[in-house]
């Protein structure tokens, strides 16, 4: 008998389930019978991160930019101030006048194996996108041969 | 100006100076703005990577009136002399400084000696206006003292000042005026010649016709370069507490308790900011820089204190810190030539009243300088203009809304809130960078702009100083300290992949999903509804109340967008609820965007309200349109909630970098992309924490532990198995961080068993090696602007008082989501919020403020609302001593709503309980039966609202909320 927490839902129930006879007791609805008996032959889990994003800047942009900076504002030229201060902090590792780098939310489309949670993280680190990024793009349709897609959580139009 | 400045600044170093300063302290900067008005060369030599940090900067801010010294000593006469100067000078540099007053409180007949005692000693010293007051009068002025007050000993003219902020000014005005200040500068050796003393460095030798030693606690070591050992530094170390601003009110006055041959008293006094410091203990201590704190001396500063102001809640905490006096082993202040050495001044044992007798001090050592044989020139600039001597800064928070309002049409950084807690702006934090002693470090920024003082310690405003200094230094984000060399902040950036192995990849575009769209009227005067927050309360209660038929609302983040903290939290869970299916954060924040997308509802992001008056009239600031008001009909509040710090749980030990509340940490990690460390403990296991266990897993970094001071764990039984049991964590319960070590980065933490009165229990201590600490300690309502509003808050559930559901007391103000109380779920948050509007829509329908699909006729001001107090005409809903808080606290009558929907937390967990609705004559109206019933879990029952009508209900009838162990 192998006791488990169910972790479909906030509920949290104590499963019981027998690995012999495949039976499952505790669970306060179905999903969480198939959850134990998943736990038993094969774990599953959704797995989230964040992927390396880039958002070049518009030609248009820089213009407005550098109009920006030629104006003087109480004695001192006008940085790129409307951005600064909400520029991801990882930008600032490689500073660059046409790119802005931040980080973009990804999921697994469903859940994969537990055990291939290390390869789909180190698949991961070496994916990067550009902007525009909608909810549910789809990054990768095979993660890690997982067979199971990435796809990314938020909307980022730009940085 | 600044031109001139840069110039000074980055011209070389010429090694020849006319006097060189040794320590950056307030007695240094003081020694040295004394001389920034004369033609000479002086160069200032500070060991660490700012002034300030040493004794000045961890001290009670005291400006002594001068009765405690000896009479006749030079420390006598350079306390009430620096008293009697402290106020110009404060006025001179912009400085905050207030002339409180201070009182020595006697509780005994001896004690009444000793007050004595002092009072002729005061009087011989020449302190103004010094009296005894008797027990009454010492009551009227300071109405929160301890009754068994005998006496005190009353001095006008004590006050309070920010000390690192003196010293910093006294140093920026030196720099402005030409005076070199080098930081990073260790003075390794000191050789006398007959031209002067050749003072080596880590950066070279400077040869100095003068050398002014004001090393502070290693002014001994600097003398002994030079001449044979005289006098010897005996660091004391004083532990304090520093409370949050509510606590500023128990003392008007500096209090002090009375000193005695046995122990030394505590003080409490407010600080020019408004918190309340507690302490200092004294302890000798043999390593001049370990301003650890220590669980004994807490404690004793705890009891002393609260003896002498009962009413002090030290759970209000924010900070401990310690600093170390630089006492000598003579009685008086050194001051002096030294007769072996021409040309060098020793300035040492400045102990306490150093602070107070920094003003005398400066001139005072100029004066023994020309005495010296030193010229002093009167610098022609500094004649021409003595304003040159004086400094002025802009502090937004201290500014009158014109004073705002025109210092924003100058620069519209002034307009972006960067700290909400202190009101600081982003135009401030880049003076600060920019300033004639730049600030280089996030605690520099915050010593200068108070950004990161308050109540949340930074955990808002770190990571956007971060940006801000990592643009204007040049520097990678691993380059940022915290404080001194040493205390990085990250490590690197997350998905560090080498370049060339990177793989762009070609995305498949989902179907159709735009972007958002916000809008931004020029001119805001007026509207229906104002929503504070654009989190998932925020989002929710929006869409709803537009779907009920309300167009005219505003919703005000100060973010730069909508989501809230749902952003960051990247991980799945959410929306089974209410999306019926299992979402991410940023998935949920999204939908939740998404609903208001196609209406005329008004958001304002990058937008923070600075104030709510209880007329509903909104004061808000963004770099668009400025500071602008709003008058709204009604207020939903959904401003969230913020992370319990450090401070409140009081963790003694050292100061370094590394330790993280664990959303702060989630942000840097999932949104800034920065790395936090390699080796981790978590402290607490409330489900933020246990989230960030398997993030930092899941992103390389080792988690060791996760400790929880409760028998039980804290967060959703589904993230201990998926966040903890998955990664093989040990879960730690009963456990709690005894000790935090570590000088500049974190190095170990101390973890030990408690019992079950979370008494620690001896021997049961581990050190634990981890560079990183996360603090997932809970969740306060972050209420400021209801306070402000006039709202009274619930001590239970940290939030508003409300009726019904969301319906706050004063008209017109409702509340939901984690600023009413802190949820587990967002899905119940967002039905809470729906709450919100249907409760805010009725309320604008019913006063006739609203005309469906006629919104030409919302404008003008508000006038069938009166400001009144809802309480009268409802029903109490109180919780037993089993039950930790109950929302909502009222129902009102009669209650017309079918069914009544009660939220509530219990205090411990029961395997099967019984939860019991009585009224106060005794009858029963509910009864259910629950198991698993936890602390960690908000717990909900419905029931209908026939249960309580017979026999009738009135007002003068409570309900009383219960639970018991079932069987």
């Amino acid at each position: 008998m192998r006791e488990m927490t169910c972790i479909v839902c906030p509920i949290g129930c104590q499963l019981r389930a027998d690995p012999t006879k495949m039976t499952v007791s505790g669970n306060r609805c179905p999903r969480g019978r198939k959850y134990a008996l998943e736990e038993l032959t094969s774990p599953r889990r959704t797995v989230t991160s964040t992927i390396r994003i880039i958002h070049y800047q518009k030609p248009e942009h820089d213009a407005q930019l550098s109009a920006m900076q030629s104006a003087l504002v109480s004695g001192r030229p006008m940085e790129d101030c409307d951005r600064s201060a909400f520029k991801p902090l990882v930008d600032f590792f490689c500073p660059s006048a046409n790119h802005i780098e931040g980080r973009l939310p990804v999921k697994t489309a469903q859940d994969v194996p537990k055990d291939r949670i290390e390869d789909i993280m180190q698949a991961i680190h070496h994916l990067v996108v550009t902007t525009p990024i909608h909810m549910g793009d789809v990054i990768i349709d095979n993660i890690a041969d997982t067979g199971v897609a990435l796809i990314a959580t938020r909307t980022l139009l730009e940085l | 100006m600044l031109f001139y400045m840069v110039i000074t600044m980055t011209k070389p170093s010429s090694d020849k100076a006319d006097v060189v300063i040794i320590g950056g302290g307030v007695v240094g900067t003081s020694i040295a703005y004394s001389l920034s008005c004369y033609d000479l060369r002086v160069i200032l030599l500070e060991k660490d990577n700012d002034v300030s940090l040493g004794a000045t900067r961890a001290n009670s801010g005291i400006v002594h009136a001068g009765y405690d010294p000896i009479p006749e000593s030079l420390m006598a006469r350079l306390n009430v002399e620096g008293n009697r100067r402290m106020s110009a000078l404060c006025k001179d540099l912009d400085v905050p400084f207030e002339t409180c007053g201070s009182l020595v409180i006697s509780r005994s007949e001896e004690e009444d000696q000793i007050i004595q005692q002092l009072y002729e000693r005061g009087i011989r010293n020449g302190v103004p206006e010094l009296k005894i007051l008797s027990a009454d009068a010492t009551l009227d002025r300071e109405p929160y003292l301890t009754r068994d007050v005998h006496s005190s000993l009353f001095a006008p003219s004590a006050g309070i000042v920010m000390p690192w902020t003196l010293c910093i000014a006294m140093a920026e005005v030196f720099a402005r005026n030409g005076g070199e200040i080098r930081l990073e500068t260790c003075v390794s050796g000191l050789n006398s010649s007959t031209s002067g003393i050749r003072v080596q460095t880590n950066r070279g030798d400077i040869n100095a016709r003068f050398v002014v030693n004001a090393a502070g606690l290693f002014s001994d070591e600097i003398h002994n370069m030079a001449d044979r050992p005289d006098f010897k530094i005996l660091p004391s170390r004083g532990e304090y507490y520093l409370l949050e601003k509510n606590q500023g009110k128990w003392a008007k006055s500096v209090i002090f308790s009375c000193p005695s041959p046995i122990t030394k008293g505590v003080l409490v006094a407010r600080t020019a900011h408004g918190n309340l410091i507690v302490g200092p203990t004294s302890e000798t201590i043999s390593d001049k820089e370990d301003t650890s704190t220590t669980a004994e001396k807490l404690h004793e500063i705890r009891e002393k204190a609260s003896s002498l102001v009962p009413c002090i809640n030290f759970s209000e905490n924010i900070r401990n810190y310690s600093g170390i006096r630089a006492n000598s082993d003579r009685h008086d202040f050194i001051i002096r030539r030294v007769p072996s050495v021409p040309g060098l001044i020793d300035v040492a044992g400045i102990k306490s009243p150093g602070l107070a007798a920094s003003p005398a001090i400066g001139p005072y050592v100029v004066d023994l300088l020309r005495r010296e044989g030193l010229q002093l020139q009167m610098n022609s600039s500094i004649l021409r203009d003595p304003n040159r001597l004086k400094r002025k800064v802009v502090r937004f928070h201290d500014m009158s809304p014109q004073e705002r309002a025109s210092l924003i049409s100058t620069d519209t950084r002034y307009a972006r809130m960067v700290c909400r807690c202190e009101t600081v702006t982003e135009g401030e934090i880049r003076d600060a960078i920019h300033a004639p002693l730049p600030a280089r470090t996030i605690d520099a920024i915050k010593r200068r702009t108070d950004a990161g003082l308050g109540r949340c310690q930074g955990g808002f405003c770190a990571p956007r100083i971060a940006a801000i200094l990592a643009e204007e230094l040049h520097i990678k984000p691993t380059d940022i300290l915290q404080d001194k060399e040493g205390s990085y902040l990250f490590t690197g950036p997350t998905k560090i992949a080498p370049e060339s192995t990177c793989d762009a990849v070609a995305v498949t575009k989902a179907d159709t999903i735009s972007g958002r769209t916000d809008s931004m009227p020029a001119e805001v005067k007026h509207c229906a509804l104002a929503i504070i927050g654009a989190g998932p309360a925020g989002l929710a209660a929006a869409s709803k109340a537009y779907a009920e038929g309300i167009t005219d609302i505003i919703v005000f983040e100060r973010d730069k967008e909508t989501g809230g903290i749902l952003n960051q939290c990247i991980h799945t869970g959410f929306g089974l609820r209410v999306y019926n299916e299992t979402l991410t954060g940023p998935e949920y924040a999204e939908r939740a965007a998404k609903e208001i997308e196609n209406t005329d509802i008004s958001i304002f992001t990058d937008t923070m309200v600075l104030d709510i008056r209880s007329d509903r009239l909104i004061t808000a600031v963004n770099r668009k349109d400025g500071l602008f008001f709003c008058h709204a009909d009604a207020i939903i509040l959904a401003m969230g909630c913020r992370e319990r710090t450090r401070g409140a749980i009081a963790i003694p030990g050292s100061r370094p970098s590394g330790i993280w509340t664990a959303g702060t940490a989630q942000r840097y990690m999932n949104i800034e992309g920065c790395m936090i460390g390699s080796q981790a403990v978590i402290l607490g296991s409330g489900d933020i924490g246990l989230i960030m266990a398997r993030r930092l897993m899941l992103e390389g970094i080792h988690v060791k532990a996760c400790v929880e001071v409760m028998p039980e764990p804290g967060g959703l039984s589904r993230n201990i198995a998926q966040c903890l049991e998955d990664f093989n964590i040990p879960l730690l319960l009963s456990h709690t961080v005894t000790e935090i070590k570590g000088k500049e980065r974190l190095e170990s933490v101390v973890i030990a068993q408690v019992d079950s009165k979370r008494d620690i229990i001896v021997g049961t201590e581990k050190e634990i090696t981890c560079d990183t600490l996360l603090l997932s300690v809970g969740l306060i309502p972050e209420n400021e602007l209801t306070k402000q509003a006039g709202l009274t808050l619930d001590k239970n559930t940290g939030g508003p008082y409300v009726v019904n559901a969301t319906t706050c007391l004063t008209d017109g103000f409702f509340a939901c989501g984690n600023v009413l109380h802190v949820h587990d779920l967002v899905d119940d948050v967002t039905l809470e919020a729906h709450k919100a509007a249907y409760e805010a829509a009725a309320f604008l329908k019913a006063n006739g403020n609203i005309h469906i699909d006629d919104k030409e006729s919302i404008s003008g001001p508000m006038s069938s609302v009166t400001h009144t107090q809802n309480t009268p005409n409802s029903l109490r809903i109180l919780p037993s001593d089993a039950i930790r808080y109950v929302i909502p606290q009222y129902l009102s009558l009669p209650i017309n709503n079918d069914i009544i929907d009660i939220s509530f937390r219990v205090r411990q967990s029961y395997e099967r309980a019984e939860i019991i609705i009585r009224r106060s004559d005794k009858l029963e109206v509910y009864r259910e039966r629950k198991s698993h019933v936890k602390p960690g879990e908000m717990q909900k029952i419905h029931f209908s609202s026939s249960m309580l009508m017979a026999p009738e209900i009135n007002q003068n009838v409570d309900l009383i909320l219960d639970i018991t162990e079932g069987n």
